[in-house]
């Protein structure tokens, strides 16, 4: 059950990590070329602005739940850190309880979302629905609900040694 | 009330340790919990607009220039270009820290790269001439606030995008407080440097070296000209700024000195991604967030309820700074600009204050904090690299962050600190 889970959440930042990297290497390019396009032949593509935002939201969901598996989101840690230290064990299983709690909801209204806009075309690349761009929401609260699962059976297990990046040493070069 | 119940769950979330886009997720939430009538489809759709902005692709293209500027090897030239310009003065080593944030500020931007890749240079180097161990992880934590307010400056591109304030002249507003942090911070040294007798290079620069030295130097260099310079002109947007920088690094780490991998390359653009992924999520939190708070009227009420107390603005300037400040120490500040930015700019436009100038203070303000006890990044980083205990670093470092806040009273009273360049500029 537990090698499952960790296959599972290692899947999941594998494929978002991936598509960060897809996302880039799509967004450089594609905005690069425009201005050329704009210096030199004075006019710009419509589409590729449209390709880059489609890039961008993506890279934006997928890096969001990518950075809670790396415990590299902005927070705020210090409160419980005062907290005792028995306590803390049972306030970051609270939080990671609440936050697969958000992931959920961000699956069920991104799924209804990405459901509804169907038959809505992007604007420039019609043949593309906007779901495809949707889609990146209820995804990443996928991703992000496996991740938290995957903290709280850890959290669970054997405390908080376990958990993902958590000293300062990742910092250093 | 149930904007009430929203602000508080926000703290509570927030309190627990939760990041703080899930923070504004739930605080969102709860407020959407108690209007039945608004649709939960509302978070999906605000979130997606949010992000959905052609200024903010800007981000990660600029994150990821800094990246590969940073891997082509600049740090060790401009650590040599500064050596030969201020080496010489008494305490060279800490002026040179100092004058590098101040170059590689204009380079990268990111202010822990610069203590991470200055310092585990510098520090070793300063510690072994006998410098004092907590004296120089100090000034390599201090120096680093230079580098997010030298252009080009993320916290900018952010209050710029959310305030609709041109991000170019935000930019050449940055350059003069972003070099008097470092001009005052230099004073600094000097003091200590006459106290103590610290060391000064005492080998001269020949001036074929020189030369060569600039050589080396110059291509990084010019990487904030050419986007400065882009922008203020008015030949390219902050995106398309960002994206020439971008190929100008992959110019010089693939043409000029041939030293980046491919492998180097891939994992410094999902770096970059994933880095603004996190700041682009929290724009867009914020700004579902921001919606319901302007709509409840929240930045009016609180704009009202400031100038109840005080009319004064420089009375209100003391306020704003003084909760920035304590909100910088507990928050990075990209973020924290991203929630204060909409939630002031009513109340800087009720004192009367430039938005320009109000700009840049809110993010000088805001950047202090990453050198400040109990959780500034540069701090920790520095404390770190240099073995010396954190608590050492934190009383070596307030004569520095001092210079920091006099620079911040600069930028709050003084309006020709920020308007002079623009203005030269531009005329306006």
């Amino acid at each position: 059950m537990r090698k499952m889970l960790t296959s599972a959440a290692d899947l999941a930042w594998r494929v978002s990590r991936l598509v960060c990297l897809v996302a880039m290497i799509i967004l450089t390019p594609v905005v690069f070329a425009n201005i050329v396009l704009r210096f030199f032949w004075g006019y710009s593509l419509g589409w590729s602005s449209e390709v880059a935002r489609y890039a961008f939201v993506w890279l934006t969901f997928m890096g969001t739940a990518t950075a809670l598996r790396d415990n590299s989101h902005a927070k705020i840690e210090l409160i419980i850190n005062l907290a005792p230290r028995t306590w803390q064990k049972y306030i970051k299983i609270l939080a990671c309880v609440l936050i697969a709690l958000l992931s959920l909801f961000l699956i069920v209204s991104g799924i209804l979302q990405t459901i509804k806009v169907w038959d809505v075309s992007a604007a420039y690349m019609r043949f593309l629905s906007m779901s495809w761009m949707y889609l990146a929401i209820p995804l990443s609260g996928l991703f992000m609900l496996i991740f938290m699962i995957e903290n709280i059976v850890i959290l669970c297990q054997e405390g908080e040694k376990k958990l993902a990046r958590e000293d300062m040493s990742c910092l250093l070069p | 009330m149930s904007v009430a119940i929203m602000i508080a769950s926000f703290f509570v979330f927030l309190a627990l340790g939760i990041p703080v886009v899930l923070s504004l997720l739930a605080g969102s939430l709860t407020y959407l919990a108690f209007n039945p009538d608004l649709s939960i489809l509302l978070i999906p759709i605000k979130l997606f607009r949010a992000t959905d902005a052609f200024v903010f692709l800007s981000v990660p293209l600029f994150v990821l220039a800094g990246k590969l500027m940073n891997l082509t090897g600049t740090t060790e030239s401009l650590i040599e270009f500064s050596d030969m310009l201020v080496g010489r003065l008494r305490g060279g080593l800490a002026h040179v820290n100092i004058v590098v944030s101040m170059f590689f500020g204009g380079c990268t931007g990111a202010a822990i790269s610069d203590t991470t890749a200055v310092g585990s240079v510098l520090i070793p180097s300063m510690v072994k001439k006998g410098y004092p161990k907590d004296f120089s992880a100090a000034v390599t934590a201090a120096s680093s606030t230079m580098g997010p307010i030298i252009p080009p400056s993320l916290a900018f591109i952010l209050y710029g995008a959310i305030s609709n304030v041109s991000i170019g002249d935000l930019f050449l507003a940055g350059i003069i407080p972003g070099i008097l942090v470092g001009v005052f911070q230099m004073f600094v040294v000097f003091y200590y440097a006459k106290k103590y007798n610290f060391p000064k290079r005492e080998r001269r620069y020949t001036a074929r070296q020189a030369l060569k030295c600039f050589k080396e130097v110059s291509w990084g260099l010019m990487l904030p000209v050419i986007i400065v310079g882009g922008i203020a002109t008015g030949f390219c947007t902050p995106t398309e700024a960002a994206a020439i920088a971008v190929f100008y690094s992959f110019f010089v780490g693939l043409v000029v000195y041939r030293n980046l991998g491919l492998k180097q390359i891939l994992s410094a653009m999902r770096d970059s991604a994933i880095e603004s992924g996190a700041i682009m999520i929290i724009v867009a939190a914020a700004a579902l967030f921001g919606w319901v708070l302007a709509m409840e009227q929240v930045p009016m009420k609180l704009a009202e309820a400031i100038m109840n107390v005080t009319s004064s603005p420089w009375q209100v300037l003391i306020l704003v700074n003084l909760a920035l400040l304590l909100l910088g120490m507990f928050m990075d500040y990209a973020p924290a600009v991203i929630l204060v930015t909409p939630i002031l700019i009513p109340l800087y436009i009720q004192i009367g204050l430039d938005p320009l100038q109000a700009g840049v203070m809110t993010c000088v303000n805001l950047i202090t904090g990453l050198a400040t006890p109990p959780v500034g990044c540069c701090l920790f980083a520095a404390s770190v690299i240099s073995g010396e205990a954190f608590e050492k670093v934190c009383w070596a470092i307030f004569p520095f962050i001092l210079m920091n806040l006099l620079v911040l009273a600069l930028v709050s009273y003084c309006p020709v600190v920020t308007t002079f360049i623009p203005k030269v500029i531009f005329g306006h």
